[in-house]
């Protein structure tokens, strides 16, 4: 139980603003197959001229929203009157429930500061608060659109809360953001000797181990390991520093296997 | 403990669920030859990578957490004279890493690094998502033959 106790209080230890100029930069393609420093040094000089904040994430909301069909994203859809990013989910002027808005990125849309050690407590208030707001029984005499509109904006909240709780993810998305593709849309190779060096040593003792006794002290050492990463990860976007941010949430994501790993193996003996 | 696990599972591991309904329901998609050097491997162990006539190439995908360990034993006229691999992937990396190894064993360390993963790709009949396992292989080749020529130039 320590250790989850040890990783909510970092969870709530709330540190200094991103440096946002260092997010706006824009990146474009990539050499696919570079080590990965040198990826993000290729990825850092390129960067150039200021994009709206976490431009993938905005990108996903204007296609989300063309497909509500709504018509026009910046005014609201029924009276008209212009929304601004404050007015997330219903209209300031009409009260009626609006479609997700393009402008917004998930710390926008719970309406939380854009940093990397973000208020835990917080996310599952607000969680809490617009799942009332947004629940179906509270439009189920409205129209087809609305309902719709609403679900829409339950499943943004729902993958909002899922990504900024997550330390994983959360980096993941940040560095998406900065236009640094770290998870699942990296397609290329990394030579990184120390790192997965490491990483085979730790899988090839996990696949070795023989039963529970042997695992279990393995399970620590990656806990311990996770806890020291994410303090990193935050130590580095804390610092602006976004080549180490991506350096570090490259080794959580090998981290988190591992975890992977000997969770499977434990709960299978 | 198992509260232990399921806290750390639920801050840490909440896009690995999505990540692994994919992957279980690719696994049926495999084509036989994938499942083939996935259940029986060829070439798999390790050598000593201070040998002086082995090359050591490790490389990993960090999208996945695949990491892939190929290794050649090189003759003193640079002829590849056997080869191993240790990947700890899905069964893409695998089935690659099987397939790599056994191509180039009997060839050159300069032809060894022209097999490409477009080839070992089509070998194994991988679908798109799946190329950047091929990858790996080709990588991991390219890296290993670079390690031997670096000691060899180094023992100069």
């Amino acid at each position: 139980m320590r250790g989850s106790n040890n990783l909510s209080l970092i969870l709530r230890t709330s540190r200094a603003i991103l440096a946002s100029d260092v997010l706006r930069q824009r990146v474009h393609s990539v050499p696919p197959r570079l080590t990965q420093a040198a990826r993000v040094d290729v990825l850092v000089s390129r960067a150039t001229h200021a994009t709206p904040f976490l431009s993938a994430a905005h990108d996903f909301y204007r296609s989300y929203c063309d497909r509500t069909g709504t018509g026009g994203v910046n005014a609201c859809w029924s009276c008209g009157s212009r929304r601004d990013v404050s007015t997330h989910f219903f209209c300031a002027s009409c009260g009626v429930i609006l479609p997700p808005s393009p402008e917004s990125n998930y710390f926008e849309v719970l309406n939380m500061p854009p940093i990397y050690d973000v208020d835990q407590d917080d996310i599952s208030t607000k969680l809490r608060t617009l799942q009332l707001q947004l629940h179906p029984d509270r439009f189920s005499s409205k129209s087809k659109e609305e309902q719709g509109m609403a679900e829409n904006q339950s499943a943004l909240v729902n993958e909002a809360v899922a990504v900024l709780r997550s330390p994983l993810r959360r980096a993941q998305y940040m560095l998406q953001g900065a236009g640094i593709e770290v998870g699942e849309g990296h397609e290329g190779t990394i030579e990184d000797p120390e790192l997965l060096m490491e990483v085979m040593e730790q899988r090839m003792a996990i696949e070795e181990a023989d039963g529970d006794e042997e695992l279990r002290p393995m399970r620590q050492h990656n806990l311990q390991q996770l806890e020291e990463s994410r303090k990193q990860v935050s130590a580095a976007f804390a610092d602006g520093n976004v080549q180490e941010a991506a350096h570090e949430t490259i080794r959580m994501q090998y981290l988190v296997k591992i975890s992977d790993t000997i969770l499977d193996k434990l709960s299978s003996t | 403990m198992a509260l232990l696990r399921h806290l750390s599972r639920s801050v840490f591991l909440r896009s690995e669920s999505l990540l692994a309904a994919t992957t279980t329901r690719s696994t049926r998609q495999y084509h036989e030859n994938v499942v083939q050097h996935y259940e029986k491997p060829s070439n798999v162990g390790s050598f000593d990578k201070n040998d002086p006539n082995v090359g050591t190439g490790l490389v990993g995908a960090p999208a996945c957490g695949d990491v892939m360990k190929l290794q050649i034993k090189v003759d003193d006229d640079g002829n590849i004279t056997d080869a191993c691999f240790k990947t700890f992937g899905c069964g893409s990396a695998i089935a690659s890493s099987s397939v790599a190894t056994d191509w180039v064993k009997g060839k050159s360390i300069d032809e060894a690094v022209t097999i490409k993963n477009k080839d070992i790709a089509k070998h194994l009949s991988l679908p798109p998502v799946k190329l950047h396992c091929s990858m790996l292989a080709e990588d991991a080749i390219k890296a290993a033959v670079k390690d031997i020529k670096l000691k060899r130039s180094n023992a100069e």
